[in-house]
């Protein structure tokens, strides 16, 4: 009996599929590789680690299947067809950034992690100030954006509340 | 009267909840839960999903009943809701998947590792394989989903429940397939008795019966998709025409059934030989039902066969596909035919056509049918997941009166004997392992009520050599102990400096028939003392890799407190993997972790009671906090002047004892609190980033086609004055495997000049499986800087460089 890896037994499985769809003839709309990183996704953030081994196809179908949560359409597959030669690197750069400006995307952000690839953030960057008391304005504003139960959380652990 | 033990049993019905629309699978999921919940055997915690994904809110029982049973109210109730995370599930529980898991968001690739790892009982009920084995009869989404889930259960479920032996048999022949061993499987049939859905005012449709009236007809019942074969019957519609029988088709048009909805409409005789009462109301259906001929079930695959049930009740006999599950569901009352040919379907008409007094009887025995009722189909699974996971552990009640300690330290041993004496009533023997010439000033020195028994090095290990690293040798040698040494069955392995800090009975260590284990760690996150790691932290690297490559869970038990052993299932570790005894793992983990995989139902797996592990709470981040404190990991230098024991007594004063005992619980959970406060701020501080920017605050050392080597960093970082903070660096193996890297790090203010000391990094002094650690000491006023990073691949080589706003903040000026 073998003992499989979780990303082993997933592919495994998909081939098996993949060949009972191919003797109805029919195809999945996703490769292997891009199945398995979809079995190995988190529920509430997709880590670039899953998605960097893959060649540009692949990685093109993965961030529309996980960061937009959606197969990709006709339309967008046309548009990145002639990019698919460029370097993965820069591929990857250049459509991440597309995807993560897109309102699509912004309506329902999956959070992206560990990805050390130049992405442009639109948000502005932050600017500290130290006022006279030691307590950066920033910081309070800071906590005041938090959810209330942290806020609540937080006061209780200081023994504010 | 002995109260029965009570099975703790949480299930998710985040589908069934969040669905507008209830399918087949959510009507068998609100069946056995309303009786379940009713069931004294079980506790029932009733579970949906956050919009997070990552936690469930309870339903409260009341709401949930009141909601499904008279339509009345939400099944979320109306106070706010209390959530819970899968970390926090009790672990000697049953997490029951009996909703379509498949399609909830939170996926059980990621959910059940976690379960696993906390030791929670994952049983997961297969209504069939359908999407696996013939996956073109779906959307692709459901397809993919379900092959992930179907990964994920075989991978991990402990127990599975079919409603079929259909579906078992094709389970084990999926795994065959995948030279897997199927994981062990109940067949528990589905019941037929759902209470009538109609209201008693609703009227069927008058057209359609009025016209019906006139003829016989046979009837489908269910969504029109592919699987179901409606095509076979459609295509027949002439030739039963003949035979002066009509075709009606109820239900709704599913997936990828445009065309055929289509041919359904443009058929020439659609409304005089052929009707499709579209998504018609249950008054309708149950008048179709009781009005036909007979229901048609020509489907090419089943999960189980409801509609067979639901025709039975109503007394209409049924011609169904020669299908194994299908004859296990209608057995010798349904008639069956080939579902590929409609001359079949066409023989199987006829045949009831030709006899009347047969039909009449087929009638009568379907009339007569009882449908097992969801009574017995609940209670019998209730009573299978109290088997699957009793309550009441299956650890044997072998006597527990033996302590076994390996040590060289006559005056260690001497000076913490008095505390097991005066803490431990039911340890009645001391097994001491240690050189023998040891042994003298032991049975001189010590004269309390536990009884030493001595088993020598040289008794141990004869002429074995002894490897030269200390947590190799310790490793070594417990092996050779746990072979050959007078060891009770199941008994308490210590080292020489755990104190109890208070009474301790028995159920400390064994309860419920369940072994107490307790994990202070996730080994695969024990970075250790980067740069200058100890023999331990080289232990901890290898116990990880090696459970990993077994998959075996990897919490690590070397909690620096007395922990209860079970020879027998240490030996079987020994057997099992044979050569592993000189490879320097660590006793504790490597054995709880495959003596839990192995025996579940034996241990009850829980955070650690021990304090002063660490010794010191700068040395590193707790990864969970002790539950309690009930042991002292003893060292010297806490007593000593600026220490947090400064002015307590080292040695057992059986008149102070107690007293000092509370002081140090006291002193030591201020330690750990200040530690919490940190790892809270940076809670919110990730918080703040993620609602911010929609990622994690990561640091990064990358590379990419442009640039050798390039810092990736957060816009900014804020950190806790006057504490030792700990960042994770993720850095490309590359980077990190050239021999001469270097890596920098400091806090500097905005002129240059530094807030904290640049430290040193060489990166080949940190483990290669281990992130990297930056480890920062920051100063007791609030100040703001840059935090600077430096690369250096090769000594002449560029210097890469990284920088980023810090921010260093009182807590209570943040909090």
């Amino acid at each position: 009996m073998k003992i499989y890896s979780d990303e082993a037994l997933s592919r495994a499985l998909f081939a098996l599929a993949e060949q009972r769809m191919q003797a109805a003839g029919n195809t999945f709309y996703c490769s292997e590789a891009v199945f398995a990183v979809m079995a190995a996704v988190a529920p509430d953030h997709v880590s670039y680690e899953l998605l960097k081994p893959l060649e540009n196809r692949d990685f093109l179908h993965a961030v529309y299947l996980t960061l937009l949560q959606r197969p990709i359409d006709q339309a967008a597959a046309q548009n990145w067809e002639s990019q698919l030669s460029l370097p993965s690197s820069q591929f990857q750069t250049t459509l991440l950034n597309s995807v993560l400006r897109s309102q699509e995307y912004r309506n329902n952000p999956m959070p992206l992690l560990d990805c050390p690839l130049p992405l442009e953030s639109q948000t502005p960057q932050l600017t500290i100030h130290v006022v006279n008391n030691g307590l950066p304005d920033r910081l309070v504003r800071i906590y005041q954006k938090l959810p209330r139960s942290l806020q609540k959380l937080a006061k209780k652990i200081a023994g504010k509340e | 009267m002995a109260s029965q033990p009570i099975t703790k049993v949480y299930i998710d019905l985040s589908r069934l909840c969040l669905t507008p629309f209830t399918t087949g699978i959510q009507r068998v999921a609100k069946a056995v839960v309303l009786r379940m919940l009713k069931n004294p055997k079980l506790d029932v915690v009733l579970l949906c999903d956050l919009p997070c994904h990552t936690q469930w809110r309870i339903l409260p029982h009341d709401a949930f009943i009141t909601y499904y049973t008279k339509q009345s109210g939400s099944p979320y109730g109306a106070a706010p809701p209390i959530t819970i995370a899968p970390d926090a599930l009790q672990p000697d529980a049953v997490f029951f998947d009996i909703d379509s898991a498949w399609n909830m968001p939170m996926r059980r690739s990621w959910l059940f590792p976690k379960l696993r790892q906390r030791g929670v009982t994952i049983v997961s009920h297969l209504y069939d394989l359908i999407p696996v084995t013939e996956p073109q009869y779906f959307h692709q989404n459901t397809a993919t989903q379900f092959l992930a889930w179907t990964s994920a259960v075989l991978q991990y479920a402990n127990h599975i429940i079919c409603n079929a032996y259909a579906t078992k048999d094709a389970l084990h022949t999926l795994c065959g397939q995948l030279s897997l061993t199927p994981p062990p499987c109940t067949v528990i049939p589905l019941g037929g008795d759902f209470a009538p859905q109609t209201d008693s005012k609703e009227q069927p449709d008058a057209a359609l019966m009025k016209h019906l009236s006139k003829y016989r007809y046979v009837l489908m019942v269910g969504t029109i998709e592919p699987r179901k074969n409606h095509a076979l019957v459609l295509d027949a519609v002439d030739a039963l025409s003949e035979l002066g029988i009509r075709v009606v088709f109820a239900g709704r048009i599913g997936w990828n059934m445009e065309e055929f909805a289509q041919k359904m409409k443009q058929h020439p005789k659609n409304g005089s030989d052929f009707f499709f009462a579209d998504t018609p109301s249950d008054a309708t259906i149950h008048a179709l039902y009781e009005n036909a001929l007979a229901v048609v079930f020509p489907t090419k695959n089943e999960g189980f066969g409801l509609p067979i049930v639901e025709a039975f009740r109503h007394g209409t006999p049924v011609l169904a596909s020669d299908i194994p599950v299908l004859r296990e569901v209608g057995g010798e009352i349904a008639v069956y035919f080939d579902h590929t040919s409609t001359e079949s379907l066409l023989e199987a008409v006829k045949a009831l056509l030709a006899d009347e007094a047969a039909y009449q009887q087929k009638r009568s025995d379907a009339a007569a049918y009882r449908p097992r009722t969801w009574d017995e189909t609940a209670e019998d699974m209730a009573d299978a997941l109290c088997t699957i996971a009793p309550m009441h552990g299956t650890a044997p009640h072998t006597p527990l009166r033996q302590m076994v300690v390996l040590t060289a330290r006559n005056q260690d041993l001497l000076r913490t004997l008095p505390y097991w004496d005066a803490y431990l009533p039911f340890i009645e023997e001391l097994l001491v392992c240690c050189p023998s010439k040891n042994i003298p000033e032991l049975k001189e020195a010590f004269h309390g009520r536990i009884r030493l028994r001595f088993f020598t090095d040289e008794e141990l290990l004869g002429d074995i050599p002894l490897p030269q690293d200390h947590t190799m040798r310790n490793f070594f040698l417990r092996c050779l102990l746990m072979q050959k040494a007078p060891l009770d069955d199941v008994f308490i392995m210590t080292d020489d400096d755990y104190r109890p800090l208070m009474p301790l009975d028995e159920t400390f260590f064994r309860k419920n028939g369940r072994y107490q284990a307790y994990y202070c760690y996730d080994l695969c996150q024990w970075n250790g003392t980067q740069g200058n790691y100890t023999s331990y932290d080289l232990s901890m690297f290898r116990t990880a890799a090696f459970l990993n490559s077994q998959h075996l869970p990897t919490l690590q038990y070397s909690s620096h407190q007395p922990q209860i052993i079970d020879r027998k299932l240490y030996l079987s570790m020994l057997e099992q993997y044979p050569d592993i005894a000189t490879t320097g793992l660590d006793e504790w983990s490597s054995y709880f972790n495959y003596a839990i995989a192995k025996e579940p139902a034996m241990f009850y797996a829980q955070p650690y009671c021990s304090m002063c592990w660490p010794g010191a709470i700068t040395d590193w981040q707790l990864w969970c906090m002790p539950q309690r404190l009930c042991f002292e990991n003893f060292y010297d230098v806490l007593y000593e002047e600026g220490q947090v024991f400064e002015g307590l007594s080292k040695e057992f004063h059986p008149d102070t004892v107690q007293r000092e005992h509370m002081e140090k619980i006291d002193r030591w959970h201020r330690m750990l609190r200040r530690q919490s406060n940190q790892t809270a701020a940076h809670a919110m501080y990730e918080a703040y980033y993620r609602a911010m920017y929609h990622t994690q605050p990561q640091l990064m050392l990358a590379e990419d086609d442009e640039h050798p080597a390039r810092f990736a960093l957060p816009q900014l970082i804020v950190l806790p004055t006057g504490s030792l903070v700990r960042l994770t660096l993720q850095a490309a193996d590359s980077l990190r495997n050239s021999n001469h890297a270097v890596l920098r790090y400091g806090i500097q203010s905005p002129n240059g000049s530094p807030i904290t000391p640049m430290h040193t990094l060489p990166l080949c002094d940190a483990d290669p499986s281990r992130a990297l650690t930056i480890l920062l000491s920051t100063p007791v006023s609030p100040v703001s800087g840059m935090l600077v990073l430096e690369y250096q691949s090769a000594q002449n080589s560029a210097l890469v460089t990284g920088s980023l706003p810090c921010v260093i903040a009182a807590l209570d000026g943040i909090l």
